[in-house]
């Protein structure tokens, strides 16, 4: 990651009437990022991705895209984008499509279609109608028509919505090839968070149209490290962890999720084994563990409501 | 550049997306339900307005096509042209492929401009089209001869006959104008395509508001007053119709007065539709 940005928004609002959508979300993507922009469905993502683009204009806020404002011509240039869904014509031929939005975007020699069609496997199917095309055959040649004007910066949203495991893993592995073999920063933005922990290296999460959080996805989950206690009986399990001062939650039963940063600084599995060997507790199971960006997400929307 | 690369795409969507041709068809079914008509009609002599008809010298070629071209005029055009144009924007709304043209690097005021021309040249070409079918059927079905003309508005003045070396070129010049004047019913289509995302709204919205300008139109004038009359954008639209009285032998020739008022409010509130529909689409956030 050489560290310049990309993309960032600056206490970016939208209100429609006395509504709002987003509500001062400041992100920044950096080149080389493989961004996660997540949130459930509603909590604002696609309008944050419509202001980005130009299609809906900020309330507040500020947008640098490439180094220029929201919706810049020169920019769009640039830019490779899904917003909402493959949006093609049906009763054009696959190609067909991808000449014309390639030629809106400046223009592409046939060898360039023939290079994308080929990236998304759909170079067979290019003299089709659209209509005919599965959903994830539109997804595809979505992300083809994307790929076309070689952008810096693609985005994409909600890019494995409506397909089968087969298409969700494909789109996984183009997604990963985008960042590591073309070197093009990607912003995903998706509610579906493995896919997000498996492709992202940074992101946010937004709820009710305000961020809640921003940065790596790594360090999300270190920092939330817990430890996976199995123990009898329960209850002193559970002083121990209140004597150490850690937070101990019973996750089903006799199962707890023990925190590791405690009072005194943080408590390995190590010396929490110790403490409950001192207090008579026996220990079945006990690991170091990381939750799932599931886990975390839940817990900070939670919060937030 | 640009402009010229958006227009051709445009075309090129319209020559490619079946739905576009309802506009030929309907000319088609149109010309055949009015032969189909005159057929049934079983005319004989006929008292119309002190003057004894004799159908078998009114009813020919020129007739029919300038009949079947004033009544598609009121009836069947507005329909095209509405569908046309107020599917330009609501349409791809709705499909969701406005937003995939939004995101490239032509401006929303380019794409408007190829859109409104895209659709006054396809709407241009149906009104050739009828035309020239009209003409056809009309010389095999009846022949060729003077051209008989009634115009509604000039009620008073009764028929009129056009001598056959002249009526091609007053039957092209109305032809013309006929095209020129429905473009105010595309710019409302595409003034309404922009505010809404839904075909429909635009298509039933352009054709209400036209239909009810039309009858209001044509109430009599104890009824509705000369002066709201005037405020009522189909009393201008058919400015056209003085192009018949250039062969109105007759007649007082043209009014040109009229002729220009209504050219002038014809052409102003085209603009203003238009531009109307230009400045919402530059500013509306696209949430389709």
């Amino acid at each position: 990651m050489s560290g310049s940005v990309v993309l960032a928004t600056h206490d970016l609002c939208k209100r429609y009437r006395q509504r709002t959508v987003v509500d001062r979300v400041s992100i920044t993507v950096e080149r080389g990022d493989v961004y996660g922009f997540l949130g459930p469905n509603g909590a604002g993502k696609s309008t944050t991705l419509r202001m980005l683009l130009g299609l809906v204009r900020p309330t507040a806020g500020r947008i640098e895209l490439l180094g220029r404002p929201a919706g810049d011509r020169r920019a769009l240039a640039r830019i490779g984008a899904i917003v909402e869904g493959p949006a093609l014509y049906g009763y054009l031929s696959g190609r067909d499509n991808l000449r014309m939005l390639s030629d809106l975007s400046g223009g592409a020699p046939a060898a360039r279609l023939d290079e994308v069609l080929d990236r998304v496997d759909l170079r067979d199917r290019a003299a089709d109608l659209v209509r005919i095309y599965s959903h994830g055959m539109k997804q595809r040649l979505a992300i083809a028509a994307a790929l076309l004007p070689r952008p810096e910066l693609i985005i994409l949203d909600e890019p494995t919505n409506g397909l089968d495991p087969m298409g969700i893993r494909d789109m996984r592995a183009l997604v990963r090839s985008l960042a590591g073999d073309d070197g093009i920063t990607v912003l995903l933005s998706s509610h579906l968070l493995a896919e997000v922990e498996q492709v992202c290296n940074r992101g946010a999460i937004i709820a009710r149209g305000a961020r809640l959080w921003e940065g790596e996805v790594a360090e999300l989950l270190a920092g939330r490290r817990r430890v996976r206690l199995r123990a009898r009986p329960i209850e002193a399990a559970r002083a121990v962890a209140a004597s150490l001062g850690v937070e101990a939650r019973e996750v089903e039963p006799g199962l707890l999720h023990v925190g590791r940063d405690g009072a005194h600084g943080e408590v390995t599995p190590a010396a929490l084994v110790a403490r409950l060997a001192a207090a008579g507790v026996e220990v079945d199971e006990i690991a170091d563990e990381a939750p799932t960006l599931e886990e975390v997400f839940v817990s900070l929307v939670e919060q937030a409501a | 550049m640009t402009f010229i690369r958006l227009l051709r795409w445009e075309l090129f969507k319209l020559y490619r997306r079946p739905s576009s041709y309802i506009g030929f068809v309907l000319c088609l079914l149109f010309c055949a339900a009015t032969l189909f008509g005159f057929g049934w009609a079983q005319y004989k002599g006929r008292e119309v307005q002190g003057l004894k008809l004799d159908p078998s010298v009114y009813l020919n070629g020129p007739f029919y096509a300038n009949f079947v071209l004033n009544i598609a005029f009121f009836a069947l055009l507005p329909l095209v042209v509405a569908t046309v144009a107020g599917s330009q924007l609501a349409g791809e709304a709705k499909d969701g492929t406005l937003r995939a043209l939004l995101v490239r690097p032509p401006s929303r005021t380019a794409l408007y401009l190829a859109k409104a021309v895209a659709s006054l040249l396809w709407i241009e070409l149906t009104i050739v089209f009828l035309v020239a079918l009209a003409l056809l059927v009309g010389h095999i079905a009846y022949g060729g001869g003077d051209l008989l003309v009634y115009i509604w508005e000039y009620k008073s003045a009764g028929f009129w006959s056009v001598d056959a070396a002249d009526w091609p070129a007053v039957f092209a010049l109305a032809a013309l104008g006929a095209g020129v004047a429905l473009a105010l019913v595309a710019a409302v289509a595409l003034l309404l395509s922009a505010i809404t995302d839904n075909p429909v709204v635009a298509h039933v919205g352009t054709l209400g508001g036209f239909f009810i300008s039309s009858v209001l139109q044509r109430l009599p004038d104890q009824l509705m007053g000369p002066g709201f009359k005037e405020l009522l954008p189909t009393t201008h639209m058919n400015f056209w119709h003085e192009v018949y009285r250039w062969a109105d032998p007759a007649g007082d020739g043209v009014n040109r007065g009229r002729l220009l008022e209504d050219l002038a409010w014809c052409g102003g509130l085209s603009v203003a539709c238009f531009a109307g529909g230009l400045w919402v689409f530059t500013r509306r956030d696209v949430t389709s």
